[in-house]
Formats: structure tokens, sequence, C-alpha cells
């Protein structure tokens, strides 16, 4: 229980031509939160992503509970839930049968009465037999967060949550929030991107714009040296 | 082990559901399906011995004609949606994965077109006798050409103009598929030997089994970057 849920090594990611990420070092230990900050377009997406094993990596290493994607993609992909901007909810399914699909893709294989306790938890237990397209965005968004709602034992799993707070009101927002705190005093650990003012407590704070400003400094200072 | 099995099933019988769902999706191939094969006779005039010949190419172009429209939203809804990233970040291999639903993309575009085959078939004037392999060949030329268009689909994913790039992909690549399905149905409905026309097509069909998973599953790992 000891070991970090998260070490981010040298980590150097590029994106079309320009450099986002670099030389980020970081690390989590289980029961700790890091919060991506940042205006928009400094790459938060772009490092939780990275952070996934979605892009390719320009240098350095990440290692989710002793994993990585290059190694052992698919023990890595069970260390981690990925919630991304996109909900991932299956449009021509209903509420419960798209929470099912994310669920067993990512190899959580809950039972029938764990997805209606996790809708239930996010408030859609009305709404299981509904088409997605049917749904809010807020319930949508909702919907894809219940992912995190199915039981415990999956604590070792490392959350990257993509701006978990858009379009959800305050009664989710608790919610989540409440899955988080749970989730952390298992021992797990999260990365959560977002910008604003968030109801979070995080143990770090990732500012990317001011990171990448210190980079640059810091070449500058390594290059006046003699 | 499970994983590596059991997610590729139940990504397929989610396929299934969602397709059920929508029944007149799997049904608008099958209506273009027949619409050609009815769009033929009435060009050609009725010359019974004709058609009866060209019966088998008829089908086995207009099964290809049918099925192409499809192949252009084998992924581009899991694309919107995200489920593709769902399924890049599972611990169950990608390939096995895009196996899974190209096998479910045949039960929902072949099977219904592989079923109606044989019924069109009489209508061209075909005999009773062969009817039998007209669909059976269909089924495994199918499922060569949902391989195919899988690939292309995973290719063409983001692209703008995604549906002529599939159609300049897939009608090349399905020629071989064409040549061997008409050569096989022939053989049988004139009594000969369609063995060696149909041990390549199934050949072919193993290879694109093997091939077209890992092609499509790069491909859409590049698309979903």
């Amino acid at each position: 229980m000891t070991a970090p849920r998260l070490i981010i090594r040298d980590l150097t990611i590029s994106r079309g031509g320009y450099t986002l990420i670099t030389d980020l070092n970081a690390q989590l230990e289980p029961g700790q939160m890091m919060l991506l900050r940042g205006p928009n377009g400094c790459g938060k997406t772009t490092l939780l992503r990275g952070l996934a094993g979605l892009i390719p990596l320009d240098g350095g290493d990440v290692m989710i509970n002793g994993f990585t994607a290059a190694s052992d993609h698919a023990n890595m992909m069970r260390q981690l839930i990925l919630i991304g901007h996109r909900n991932a909810n299956a449009e021509n399914l209903d509420a419960y049968h798209a929470l099912a699909l994310t669920a067993g893709l990512a190899g959580l294989s809950p039972r029938p009465d764990d997805i209606m306790m996790a809708l239930e938890t996010l408030g859609l237990a009305g709404l299981a037999a509904r088409q997605i397209g049917h749904l809010s965005a807020g319930q949508q968004r909702r919907l894809a967060l219940a992912r995190l709602a199915l039981p415990a034992g999956e604590s070792h799993r490392l959350w990257l949550i993509d701006e978990p707070f858009n379009a959800l009101d305050d009664d989710a927002a608790n919610t989540l929030q409440h899955l988080l705190t749970r989730h952390l005093a298992a021992g797990g650990a999260a990365v959560i991107s977002g910008h604003g003012t968030m109801p979070l407590h995080p143990t770090q704070t990732l500012y990317l714009d001011r990171l990448n400003d210190q980079n640059h400094s810091k070449y500058e200072s390594e290059r006046g040296r003699p | 082990m499970t994983t590596i099995l059991s997610l590729p099933m139940m990504l397929f019988v989610h396929d299934l559901r969602s397709a059920c769902r929508y029944p007149g999706d799997m049904l608008a191939p099958v209506i273009f399906f027949v619409m050609i094969t009815t769009l033929v006779p009435l060009g050609l005039g009725p010359d019974q011995a004709l058609l009866a010949q060209i019966a088998p190419a008829i089908i086995w172009i207009a099964v290809m004609l049918a099925c192409l429209p499809q192949m252009d939203r084998l992924y581009t809804r899991e694309a919107r949606d995200g489920v593709l990233e769902q399924m890049l970040v599972s611990p169950a291999p990608m390939p096995m994965l895009m196996l899974a639903k190209a096998l479910a993309a045949w039960v929902i575009i072949i099977l219904p077109l592989m079923l109606s085959a044989p019924i069109l078939a009489l209508m061209l004037g075909l005999s009773f006798n062969g009817l039998w392999a007209i669909g059976a060949f269909l089924g495994l030329g199918g499922l060569c050409l949902v391989l195919i268009g899988s690939m292309a689909a995973g290719l063409t994913l983001g692209s703008r103009r995604s549906g002529i790039f599939i159609a300049l992909i897939v009608l090349p690549l399905a020629m071989p598929v064409l040549i061997f399905g008409v050569m096989a149905t022939t053989a049988i409905l004139s009594g000969g030997d369609a063995m060696g026309h149909l041990m390549l097509l199934t050949a072919l069909a193993l290879i694109l089994l093997v091939l077209a998973p890992l092609v499509s599953a790069a491909a859409i790992r590049f698309a979903e970057e």
C-alpha cells in the first residue's frame, strides 16, 4: 500500500508541433489527488490522455501502480479509470446498458444490482431504461461519472477525470465530491482537470501554463550558464 | 485470459442489442439489395435464360453495393460519443475488440442479406437446386466484405469525405471476393465443382480474420490520438 499510485518521470508531450508538456515530474501516493489547472488549450486534456496511454509520449514515462503502457498495456489499463470530456455513453443504448458497456470495457465486470446501485447514487435510478439521446447534458455527465460509483475493491485504480464538474448541478457535484473522498480514503488516487472554482481539496495542484513558463526560464538559465 | 475473450464477447452482445433497437437500420441494406436486383431485369427485359445466367453476378454485386453505405457508419458513432476511447483504455486487446465489432457487423449487415438472397435468386429465374449455396457463399463472402470494410472504416475515420474513400478502398480489395464468390455460385448452379473457388474464398476470409482487426485497431489508435 505504500507504493506510489502514479509516477511521472521527465514527461514530454507535443501535439501538432507544439510542445505542451515539457520534462514534467510528479508523483501521487495512495490517498492523494492532483488537480490540473490552466487556461484553455494549455494541455490539461492532453496530459490526462497521455497518462492513460492514449497519446504517444515524446519523452519520459508514466507508471501507474508500477505498470507502464509500453511494457504491460493490459495490466496498466486495469490500474486506471478514464472519464474523458466525451462521456462514452453509447448513443443507441439505454442508460443501464450504456453504463454496463463502459464498466465492462474498463474490466470492472459489475453485477446488475451494482449497476442499479451506481445509477441510484448519481440520481439516475428512474432513468435506467431511458435512451441516452433523451437524457440532458447533465444527466449524461452523471451517467459517465456513475462508473466511479461502482463497487469498491477497485480502489487501487487511478481515476483520470477530465473536467468532471462540467454540466453538473450542485447535487451531482456533491455526490462526486463524496465519491472522490471515499476513493481517496480507501487508498485510491485521482488526477482531475478543470478550471474555475471547484469544490475539491487537492493534495497537489499543477498549473500547466506556469509550468511551461518555468520550463522556458529553466532552459534560458541553463543556456546562460557557461 | 478471461478479459481477452469475455470483453470482446460483451462488446459483441452490446452491438447486437444496440442494432436491435433500430431495426430500420438493419432493414435498409436489404431494401437497397432488393431494389438493385429488381432494377436489372427491368433494364434487361424479360429474357429468362439471360437473367438466370447473370443472376449470381447481379446478386453478388448488389450485396457489395448494399453493404458499402453501412461500412461508413461502422465506427463513426463510437468515435463521436467516446466509446472508441474507452475501448483503447480497456484491458482487452484492441484487435480482439475490433474482431468482435466486425463479427457483430456481419450479423447485423450480412445475415439479413444472406437470408433474402435466395428469394431474390428465385425471382431472377434460378432453380431451387442451388439456392442454399447462394446464401451460404454470400455468408462467407460477406465476412470478407465486412472485414475489408472494417479496415477501410478505421483508415478513413475522421476524414471528412469518408464515404467515398471507403468505397475506393473496399471495392478494389473486394474484387477477389466477387470473382471467387460468383464462380463458386455459378459452378454449383450448373452442377459443377465449386470446391476450388470455395477454398480460395475461405483462405481469403481466414487471412482477413487475422489481418483486418490488427489494421483497424492500429488505424483507430492513430485516429484517436
